[in-house]
Parts: C-alpha cells; structure tokens; sequence
C-alpha cells in the first residue's frame, strides 16, 4: 500500500539512485582523464562526504517510520 | 652466483618496494597525460588559480546554510506538525544535491589544464561530462606570447592569461587564470627557442 511513508522513501531510494549514478560519472571523469594526484584526492573527498551524507539520509528515512 | 644472504636482500628489497600503503594513489601518481610520446618531457602543468574557485565555494556555502532561516522562521509549526525529522531529511537531500553541484565544478576545474612539453603545447578543456577538446599545437607554430594581469587580485595573487599567437590563421591559444603567467610565458618562449635549434 502506497502510505505517505512508503512514497517518501520510495522517492529517496530514486534520489540516491540517480546522486550514486553522478556520483559514479564524476569520479569516473576524475581517475579516467585526472593527470596527477589531484582529481584522485578530489574524487576520494567527493565519495567520502556522499557516503556520510547518504548514511545520515537513510537514518533519518528509518526514524521518519 | 649470488650468496644466499644476497638472495635473500634482494628478495626483501623486492617486498619494500612492492609494498604500498593502501593510500598511496592518493600521493603518488606518474606525471603523465594521454598521447604522451616516448621521450616527451612535461614543462609545464597547470590549472587555473584557486581564486576562480571561490565563488562556488562561496554559493555552495551560502545555499547549504540557507535553510537555517526556515528553522529560524517556521520551529513551531516543524515542532507542531512533528515534521522536524521530514525537514532534516529534505535538508540532507538539498545539501546532497549542492555537494553534487560543488563536486561537478570542481571536476570541471580539475580536468581543465593546460600542458607544455619540450615539443608542443596542450589545451584540454573539458566542457561538460563526456565533453572533452584537446587542441594541440606545434612549438614551431609560435611566433609570440602575451601575458594579460587585469586588476589588483590578478595582480596580488599573481595570475592572468597567456595567450599564444601563432602563425597563419590556426586558433589562437589562451591560457585563461593560470598562476605564475610570466613564468609560463618565459617556459613556452624558451622551449621554443630550444625546439627551433635543435
């Protein structure tokens, strides 16, 4: 059944699909074409904070139930 | 022959060298670009300066603590209504949304370069995702280069353009808010006169 809470992590789960999928094509730039240590050291600081902020998304998801 | 004790040091050796921390990709890395020939040395690597940086910064900033006025402004009807956790949850879906824009500008900033080698000069501009031009021209093509500072932060913090003029009608080459211009300008003078020599 479609409750309010079922939509809104529905449309989370959507959310962090289609972040983890730029999340994804950035990094890809960065270590494919990145000449030197600095779009690696960016790409690492990049995933670090998504993986924090998509933690701290789900746990908020989970206390909304 | 090698001794045993011989065998044995050029074995350890072997396990120093082959031995890296796991994050080792993020400090050491071979200078090196793609279409790079034998025997090319790299002069020159540069970006742009940080300063052209500041400003996404500077929004990313402001736009991710934006939503502290609506706490300020709307804290009863969040703590009324029950909808802090839904709020709290929308802000780190916004806040995932600006780290995306911030990360976006910044890859854009980390694959724009320019290089020099003691052979030619690379542009490589990398317009959008999956958008990349890298125009190339020959050390022999140069005729002269210009250094452009306009402004006391160019000044200050010592960056501008180097633009390149080139014989015959091919592009012009602009290498737009690079540190150290003058420095730039010299390298790509003196290799070139190098290069002519040879």
């Amino acid at each position: 059944m479609l409750t309010l809470f079922n939509s809104i992590a529905i449309l989370t789960l959507i959310f962090l699909l289609g972040y983890w999928i730029g999340i994804f094509l950035l990094s890809y730039h960065l270590i494919r074409f990145g000449i030197g240590t600095y779009p690696r050291r960016i790409a690492f600081i990049m995933i670090l904070g998504s993986v924090f902020l998509t933690i701290l998304s789900i746990i908020l998801l989970v206390a909304i139930r | 022959m090698n001794t045993i004790k011989e065998t044995v040091d050029m074995a350890n050796i072997e396990i120093k060298t082959q031995s890296r921390n796991l994050f080792d990709f993020l400090s050491h890395s071979h200078m090196g670009f793609e279409g790079q020939k034998h025997g090319e040395e790299i002069l020159v690597f540069t970006r742009r300066h940080w300063f052209v940086l500041l400003s996404t910064g500077f929004i990313g900033f402001v736009a991710s603590i934006l939503p502290l006025v609506f706490v300020v402004l709307g804290a009863k009807i969040l703590i009324q209504y029950n909808l802090s956790t839904i709020f709290t949850l929308t802000w780190v879906i916004y806040l995932m949304l600006i780290w995306f824009w911030v990360f976006y500008k910044l890859t854009m900033y980390a694959l724009d370069s320019w290089i020099v080698t003691d052979e030619r000069v690379l542009d490589i501009s990398q317009i959008a995702l999956f958008r990349r031009k890298v125009s190339e021209l020959h050390l022999t093509s140069i005729e002269d280069t210009s250094v452009h500072t306009d402004g006391f932060i160019q000044s200050y913090l010592n960056f501008g353009d180097v633009e390149i003029q080139t014989a015959g009608a091919t592009q012009r080459f602009l290498f737009d808010d690079v540190p150290k211009p003058l420095e730039i300008k010299d390298t790509i003078m003196t290799a070139a006169g190098k290069f002519v020599d040879k």
